[in-house]
């Protein structure tokens, strides 16, 4: 098998480079459907109109613009828009290592794995040195017109990247003001921390399954072949009144469970 | 890759995932919300969800030569002309040019029952969580009487360092979930699923060869000299849309290729004005639990009125969805009426109020078939008819 690199670069470490090819780690698992007419199931179009006019408007003819107010715009040309472009690079400057603690995990957005582009000894010290170390690198790079910002960790014996948001798209806790009120009861705060204990286990991201998509993937192959799937059933669940009496019942619960 | 999302949004081309198609962009504008209810044990606790993001940063319209927004029609190349979202079905393709067609009720019907529980089974160190499962993040506000409760596992969560994990389906996807705290606020961590992530050997990286301690040596004394104890804040900055933004302030400063457009009468279009996400989850925060105000409604619907000229503030920070002052006035006044669903094809201005959500939902009960395919205009549209 293996995955087709999406952009072949150089890491810049202080003095040093290391050659690396840039890969996705995440795939892609969404069911993509096709907008049908109705009537004859062929794929729909979209096109541009002039609401005013209801005229078709090709795309070289739009304009870009920014909506400064309500229906008040103003408008870039080609130009300007080019000119807030970032200049071409094949590097990824690591500017600074940290500690992994400082990147929320609020900033993840998506994954690549870097491999080696020749130079193989490099690239994996560099991993092991990094994970020795217990340190990220924070790292800039513009990739396809676009600058990025991303965190570059050890991953086992590899090197991986994580491109982050961007600190304006992020809204941090601490601008934020937590729900207040009378002080929690210390009986049942230590309840809570049972019962979180209780149903405290490993992260095993394979024991949790996309049901939704598979049962649509179900679905489209029991149309393809003319069958239908059987309805599922419903469990109501009681609601909660007393705080304390839930949190007891359900540690008992826990504890049963646990015990059989 | 925060441009790719406006790019996505602006070639919809008939494939589009089986989650509700604009659906990440309208919860990232702030204009619409998500509720469920969060059981932990035998507790119940009723949330609201928020964006803890605010997508990309800058946003452009298209617009036409003469000025007015384009809008976007479905158009049947068979039958050459435009086609209303309630003609349009969704088709998987099977092989090329041939589909099995699935209808919105079908899809529906395979949401589990409960799909607005949110039911932590499970708790772990949120530091055992790979980052590379982190993909999307949103804060979760009491609501209903859940003040209470909500603290109480906010706090938890943080003392504990723990996170409880969960599914649930929100609107056509399924989502995996990690619940945790930051400053006493409870965040939902939307995480991949583990098929959606490709390992090592997926991708055919090479085995580790054997390394000389020497060169590791280099890079450790590379990543001493330059290990700093804090981020820069401007480095995490998007310069690209700063640029943007200044060339925008400074045209509007000066007045130039600055446009007003004509629009039809019924323009209710489906774009974002700005909304402060960060002014409504903070008023969602605080009256959450005492049934009123700050929900997110409110605040769009605030938005629906005509921005007032003179507002200052506006002038130095054009859009960049940071103008308080402006943003606060628009949730007062519009307190929690549109929680309440009244019956259906009411007026089109009560209407107009809603999130697409909820209009969503309320299409959903009337059975308006399409309606996945619709944009707030057309659900709107088709919610009138019907009553």
């Amino acid at each position: 098998m293996g995955a087709r690199a999406i952009w072949k670069a150089e890491l810049h470490l202080g003095e040093e480079t290391v050659p690396v090819k840039l890969y996705s780690a995440a795939q892609d698992r969404n069911i993509h459907f096709k907008l049908l007419h109705e009537v004859d199931h062929v794929p729909i179009q979209q096109r541009r109109v002039n609401p005013l006019t209801d005229e078709t408007v090709p795309y070289e003819a739009t304009r870009r613009a920014y909506e400064v107010q309500r229906d008040l715009f103003v408008v870039l040309d080609e130009g300007e828009l080019a000119s807030a472009q970032p200049e071409p690079s094949r590097a990824i400057t690591v500017t600074r290592f940290v500690d992994p603690s400082l990147i929320n995990h609020q900033w993840y957005e998506r994954p690549y794995y870097l491999g080696p582009d020749g130079h193989e000894e490099d690239y994996f010290a560099l991993a092991e040195a990094l994970a020795t170390q217990g340190r990220e690198g924070v790292a800039r790079w513009t990739m396809r017109g676009k600058g990025y910002v991303g965190a570059l960790r050890a991953e086992g014996p590899y090197l991986m990247l994580i491109a982050l948001r961007s600190a304006d798209e992020i809204i941090p806790a601490a601008e934020l003001e937590p729900p207040s009120g009378r002080a929690l009861a210390k009986e049942e705060l230590k309840l809570a921390e049972q019962l979180v204990e209780a149903l405290s286990g490993e992260f095993r991201p394979e024991d949790f399954r996309d049901e939704y998509r598979h049962r649509v993937q179900e679905l489209i192959e029991a149309k393809q072949e003319g069958k239908s799937l059987p309805a599922r059933t419903y469990e109501p669940q009681p609601a909660s009144d007393s705080l304390s009496a839930s949190l007891k019942a359900s540690l008992k619960k826990a504890g049963l469970k646990r015990a059989g | 890759m925060a441009t790719s999302k406006r790019a996505r949004r602006g070639q919809r081309n008939g494939s589009h995932r089986s989650g509700g198609d604009d659906r990440p962009d309208d919860m990232a504008q702030g204009r619409a919300f998500w509720s469920g209810t969060i059981s932990f044990g035998l507790v119940s606790i009723p949330v609201e969800l928020f964006p803890a993001t605010r997508s990309s940063t800058v946003h452009f319209r298209m617009l036409s030569p003469d000025g007015t927004p384009v809008r976007r029609r479905y158009y049947c190349p068979e039958h050459n002309q435009d086609v209303e979202a309630d003609e349009i079905v969704r088709g998987y393709e099977i092989a090329k040019g041939e589909y099995v067609v699935l209808h919105d009720e079908e899809l529906e019907s395979l949401e589990p029952q409960k799909s607005r529980d949110i039911d932590l089974r499970l708790f772990v160190n949120v530091a055992e969580i790979p980052p590379t499962y982190f993909e999307r993040a949103y804060y979760l506000a009491p609501a209903g009487n859940s003040n209470k409760a909500y603290r109480l596992l906010a706090e938890v969560m943080q003392q504990t360092g723990k996170a409880g994990i969960a599914t649930f389906v929100m609107r056509d996807k399924e989502y995996l979930v990690a619940i945790l705290a930051e400053n006493h606020i409870l965040r939902a961590e939307a995480l991949r699923f583990y098929d959606e992530l490709r390992t090592p050997e997926d991708v055919g990286l090479p085995p580790k060869p054997r390394v000389d301690r020497d060169r590791v040596a280099k890079f450790e004394r590379i990543i001493r000299k330059h290990t700093a104890d804090k981020l820069d804040p401007d480095e995490m900055l998007d310069e690209q849309s700063r640029r943007l933004m200044d060339i925008v302030e400074q045209k509007y400063e000066a007045q130039q290729d600055v446009v007003r457009p004509e629009l039809p009468e019924e323009d209710e279009d489906d774009e974002p004005s700005t909304v402060n996400l960060l002014e409504v989850i903070r008023r969602s925060l605080q009256s959450g639990g005492s049934k009123s105000g700050g929900s997110l409604s409110s605040g769009r619907s605030g938005t629906k009125g005509r921005t007032p000229k003179s507002a200052p503030a506006d002038k130095a920070a054009p859009g960049r969805a940071t103008t308080k002052g402006r943003d606060a006035r628009q949730g007062r006044g519009k307190p929690q009426a549109e929680h309440d669903e009244g019956p259906p094809g009411r007026s089109v201005a009560a209407l107009g109020s809603k999130t697409k959500d909820e209009l969503y939902e309320r299409a959903r009960s009337l059975d308006i078939a399409g309606r996945s395919g619709m944009s707030k205009d057309q659900l709107i549209e088709a919610i009138r008819r019907h009553g």
